[in-house]
């Protein structure tokens, strides 16, 4: 086939696709008449598009089967989010955090039980650790759980908007990973802290028993000496009184 | 097929209908599929690629945020599912040795148009099968791939005179 002419070949292109303004198409029209070459083009690139229409829907003709097909594919699937448990799902997370947490505490305590001198200061201690654990997270976890559930909930139940229903379930869903991870985040950073203050505790607790013991020693050395000091004055007051009275011997 | 809207298919899908699932896979499975053929370039390809969109879509359902939106969005998942496949195509093209082109279709029509569609790159295919193969037109082309209009009328003229140039090269003047 001979080429059409290189200042056409756009414009007929352009043609075929009836991308072309009328006034160009008046001189494509007026060129056309005189070209072969681009008459041939033409008829060329309007066959090839009658071809592809044509093998369009020989492709077509089976898509009712494969629709069927990807329905049948479908059984068995089942949407993400309906599955049972994945509601929550931060809470396996958040409960092993827990376990984890309690955990690294009574390793915490029974080293430090084990290690202390005194068992009295580091009883006190875990107590107070307990009870300040307890204090700062329990109520403010249950109140924002709670709170934030309420919250959603109410929204969900005054509304019949079936789509914001499940918008408001998605943006309850990520407030409460967000508030998961903040809690943890939270709950790590306390168990650090109180952590350092029960090394300090027990390393002062453990300096103070230190102190005592050598105070206990040297008052020992103390009443050592004074004692070895009395030993020698009774000696010496034994000595001369044995020698003023000097021992008769009897037959 | 159902009466009802997209957006009420997609709520009832939510709340468990599965036969909604299935009136929006009849619904909206043949632009999709076009889509995947037109970026794969076989028939075989296509339908997989087309099948894993409607089940990612129906497993997704629950963050579609827009229900009545339902079209252009399953079309966008089967659109992205056939560009991945292209993608691994290539490296493993280049990890073996490169594979013959397969026709478009085996058994439907003319092979050589087949062929030489098939030898088109990707993203001046899609438009020529949107185009021809569905009838539609190049604002719909332009709409459902986000480009302008001039944009597609450039892809589709790059395309039929690449098209007529391979066919002329096999000696098919058509």
């Amino acid at each position: 086939m001979n080429r059409p002419c290189a200042e056409m070949q756009e414009h007929i292109a352009d043609y075929v696709l009836g991308a072309l303004e009328s006034e160009e198409t008046g001189v494509l029209r007026a060129h056309l008449g005189g070209c072969a070459n681009c008459r041939q083009y033409l008829q060329s690139l309007e066959a090839q598009g009658r071809a592809l229409v044509s093998l369009g829907e020989q492709v077509g003709a089976d898509m009712s089967a494969r629709q069927d097909r990807a329905i049948q594919a479908l059984e068995g699937v089942v949407p993400v989010g309906s599955r049972a448990g994945q509601a929550w799902p931060f809470l396996g997370g958040l409960i092993r955090t827990a376990v984890a947490a309690v955990l690294i505490l009574a390793a915490g305590i029974t080293i430090g039980r084990w290690t202390a001198p005194q068992p009295a200061d580091v009883e006190q201690l875990r107590a107070d650790l307990e009870a300040s654990i307890a204090a700062a997270l329990g109520p403010a976890v249950r109140e924002s759980v709670l709170s934030e559930v309420n919250q959603h909930l109410q929204s969900a139940a005054s509304t019949g908007d079936t789509q914001l229903k499940v918008e408001i379930a998605e943006q309850m869903h990520r407030d409460l990973q967000a508030f998961a991870a903040q809690f943890v985040s939270g709950a790590e950073a306390l168990m650090d802290q109180r952590s350092a203050e029960l090394v300090q505790l027990v390393e002062a607790a453990r300096l103070k028993d230190r102190q005592r013991v050598e105070r206990a020693f040297r008052q020992l050395e103390l009443t050592r000496l004074r004692d070895k000091t009395e030993i020698g004055r009774g000696i010496w007051t034994l000595a001369a009184q044995t020698t003023e009275a000097p021992i008769t011997t009897q037959n | 097929l159902d009466g009802r809207c997209d957006k009420d298919l997609v709520f009832a899908c939510r709340q468990g209908d599965r036969s909604a699932y299935a009136d929006l896979v009849r619904r909206h499975y043949n632009p999709a599929f076009l889509v995947c053929l037109g970026v794969l370039g076989n028939v075989h390809d296509a339908e997989d690629v087309a099948q894993d969109a409607m089940i990612k879509g129906f497993e997704q359902i629950g963050h579609l945020r827009q229900a009545s939106q339902f079209g252009p969005w399953i079309v966008k998942i089967a659109r992205n599912l056939s560009v991945n496949m292209v993608r691994r195509r290539k490296t493993m093209a280049r990890a073996l040795a490169e594979r013959p082109t397969r026709p478009l279709s085996e058994g439907a029509g003319d092979e050589r148009l087949q062929q030489a569609v098939a030898q088109l790159p990707w993203d001046l295919r899609l438009p020529l099968v949107m185009y021809y193969f569905d009838g539609q037109n190049v604002k719909t082309v332009a709409r459902k791939l986000e480009i302008s209009t001039s944009g597609v009328y450039q892809k589709l003229k790059t395309a039929i005179t690449e098209l007529h140039a391979i066919l002329t090269a096999q000696g098919d003047p058509s």
